[in-house]
């Protein structure tokens, strides 16, 4: 009898401290929160590393507020050069050498759904900041928030924009064939099905291809009223200036391949996707260049990425706040699937989670010059953003 | 839709043909193919970049400059990395080459890696009609640098005592060098002209396009392209080849599929190979015994 008490109290104390046990607090002393930032810093792709110095910027700024509830955020980056096989490597090191608390990273979709399965055996929170593939984060993974816009939304706004104009039907598509323009292409045919629509010419543009004039006579015959360019910045160029010299005068829509500070300049009838809330020397994003453009490191220039990483940040912070001393894993993930209509203030649109909706941010803007020969920002054809 | 096509491919191929013409004087004076051009074309654009947007000098002083600096790039890298091995297997000499590339490659991301710059618009603006036929300026200098490199490296060749030179190392680098050629010096100046050759290059196909690390990388592999199709160590073939590969290109992609232009080298190089391996113009070499 008084060994069966004692067997009783001792499962008693078992369950009433397992909640206890279950509580992950790797990567969070009393003084630090450790933050991983997988990134390409180096490599063919180190352009879009600025995303990663973007999200430090931010941080940064935060510790000089003076951190989060008296603790400061500790980041680790880790350079994959956004090859698959060094992104699992970096993932590994950062989860189990490294052990931050989170993620908050994956900028380019290839490596991101290399590290996917790593990341979600972890349990690690990961809130992708930039990477656009919506496999990313579908299936829904208990530990994965997709802070960034993806490419099936990105796909469906480039059609809606499209046909916001009136009268517009005819559309015709350059794109490369790999996976990142697929990821755009589909999504986007798919919406146009559904309104009746197909694309009426659909021409490749590889990367590395210095010329696209066989491109522009082809689309240029078909008379489309839009050709959406999926291409790299390089292959944008390319496209807009072959485009220009063989007169292909219809009106052309780029996807988020570009850094539009060095494509955009000055192309009439030119719009290209865009993920932020305003131009980036627009008053809406006044706060989020103040923020971040002193801090960034030495030799560092601002650009249209720099932006392209910090929103997801800015929700971290939020729910951080939130939570409060007691920080926990669990906790961080319970917080973020309660996030509503957030404005990070860098993003276009807001973003919302929950445990059944992990894609967050689901809106994005269109970027062009108006008939005044203005920079403008639209939600839809002719209709501008206003702050 | 048809002239447009052959006009523009013959001004696309142009550019494949002034790399694969300096990839030819590479060839003819150490039979080393340089699977690193590409990245001496990079090196020349990045060096005009370097000179006109960040030093502030005019466009010509920077192109003439980045031609001589490239030359003598050419000279180190021969005498430096390439003449010690020489009396190694062609394959030693061929990972050199691509070694050299990459290490260019790599010292171009170091320094602007994580951009892509857009190149200073040097070349002459617009457009002008020729009939149904649209040409810019930038397609007429570059056919007409190609005509005037084919013409001056035909006359250099084959009018020239440096000429015989180039065709008594070709052919035998021993024999030559016990009738007093000093086979060295001379390829090394050949390494440093082709290298100048890249820098011209580079200049001419870095305005038409964004500059970046990886901007020479895909013509490379057509600039060999047209190397196989009209005959190593042929320069006119280089220049047919080049012209004839930009012609190919545009009309499959227009004509057949877009997705299609990509591999055009790559089925040339094969057919080529299979069908008259010494090309067009190429010779083939018999061994009496």
């Amino acid at each position: 009898m008084r060994t069966s008490r004692v067997v009783m109290a001792a499962a008693l104390a078992m369950i009433w401290t397992l909640p206890a046990i279950a509580q992950d607090r790797t990567g969070v002393t009393d003084t630090t929160i450790k933050i991983g930032i997988p990134a390409p810093l180096t490599g063919p792709a180190a352009s879009f590393g600025a995303a990663a110095y973007g999200i430090q910027a931010y941080y940064t700024h935060i510790n000089e507020k003076g951190g989060i509830h008296g603790r400061k955020i500790e980041i680790i980056m880790g350079d994959h050069a956004c090859n698959e096989a060094k992104g699992v490597a970096v993932a590994k090191k950062l989860i189990s050498q490294d052990q931050v608390f989170l993620l908050n990273g994956g900028i380019c979709s290839g490596v991101a759904l290399a590290m996917r399965p790593v990341i979600e055996e972890s349990g690690v929170p990961w809130v992708v900041s930039t990477a656009v593939n919506q496999k990313i984060s579908s299936p829904i993974a208990k530990n994965i928030f997709h802070a960034s816009q993806t490419s099936e939304v990105a796909g469906q706004s480039f059609a809606k924009f499209m046909l916001s104009k009136e009268g517009a039907k005819k559309i015709g598509i350059i794109a490369h064939t790999n996976e990142w323009s697929k990821g755009y292409r589909d999504p986007m045919v798919e919406f146009l099905k559904t309104k009746g629509i197909a694309p009426t010419v659909e021409v490749t543009l590889e990367r590395g291809q210095s010329d696209a004039t066989a491109q522009v006579l082809r689309l240029k015959e078909a008379s489309v009223d839009f050709v959406v360019a999926i291409l790299y910045e390089p292959e944008i160029v390319v496209f807009l200036r072959d485009a220009q010299k063989l007169g292909l005068n219809t009106l052309k829509y780029g996807a988020l391949g570009a850094d539009f500070m060095n494509t955009e300049k000055p192309m009439k009838g030119f719009y290209q996707a865009f993920q932020y809330k305003d131009l980036i020397d627009g008053p809406g994003m006044k706060k989020a260049r103040e923020m971040i453009e002193p801090r960034l490191p030495p030799g560092e220039k601002l650009t249209d990425f720099s932006f392209y990483g910090p929103g997801s940040s800015v929700a971290i912070v939020h729910v951080l706040e939130k939570i409060g001393r007691d920080l926990t894993r669990e906790k961080f993930i319970a917080e973020m699937d309660k996030l509503t209509n957030f404005d990070t203030g860098v993003m276009a649109g807001t973003l919302t989670f929950s445990p059944t909706q992990r894609q967050g941010a689901t809106q994005l803007y269109t970027v062009g010059y108006d008939d005044a020969g203005k920079l403008s920002v639209y939600e839809s054809w002719g209709k501008k953003v206003s702050f | 839709m048809l002239a447009q096509l052959l006009v523009s491919g013959v001004a696309q191929g142009a550019l494949y043909a002034l790399v694969a013409l300096a990839m030819t004087v590479i060839y003819r004076a150490t039979t080393v193919i340089n699977f690193g051009h590409g990245d001496l074309v990079m090196a020349g654009a990045f060096l005009v970049y370097l000179l006109v947007v960040l030093a502030g000098a005019p466009f010509l002083l920077s192109a003439s400059l980045a031609v001589v600096l490239l030359f003598a790039l050419g000279v180190a890298v021969y005498k430096g990395l390439i003449r010690p091995i020489m009396a190694g297997p062609h394959l030693a000499l061929a990972m050199m080459a691509v070694a050299v590339g990459y290490a260019l490659r790599g010292l171009a991301r170091l320094v602007w890696g994580r951009e892509v710059l857009p190149f200073p618009k040097v070349l002459p603006q617009g457009t002008f009609m020729v009939g149904p036929v649209i040409l810019a300026p930038s397609d007429l200098i570059v056919t007409g640098a190609v005509i005037a490199t084919v013409a001056i490296l035909a006359v250099v060749f084959y009018a020239t005592p440096l000429g015989k030179t180039a065709q008594a190392v070709f052919q035998s680098e021993r024999g030559a060098a016990l009738v007093g050629i000093n086979v060295s010096a001379f390829q090394s100046t050949m390494w440093g002209i082709g290298a100048a050759m890249a820098a011209l290059g580079g200049i001419l196909i870095a305005p038409v396009t964004l500059l970046y690390p990886d901007l020479a990388a895909a013509t490379l592999i057509r600039a060999f392209a047209a190397m196989t199709l009209g005959g190593f160590g042929s320069f006119l073939g280089a220049a047919v080849g080049g012209i004839l590969l930009g012609l190919s290109e545009l009309l499959v992609g227009a004509y057949i599929s877009s997705k299609l232009i990509d591999i055009t080298a790559y089925l040339i190089i094969i057919g080529v190979l299979l069908i008259r391996p010494s090309g067009l113009f190429g010779r083939q070499t018999i061994v009496r015994v």
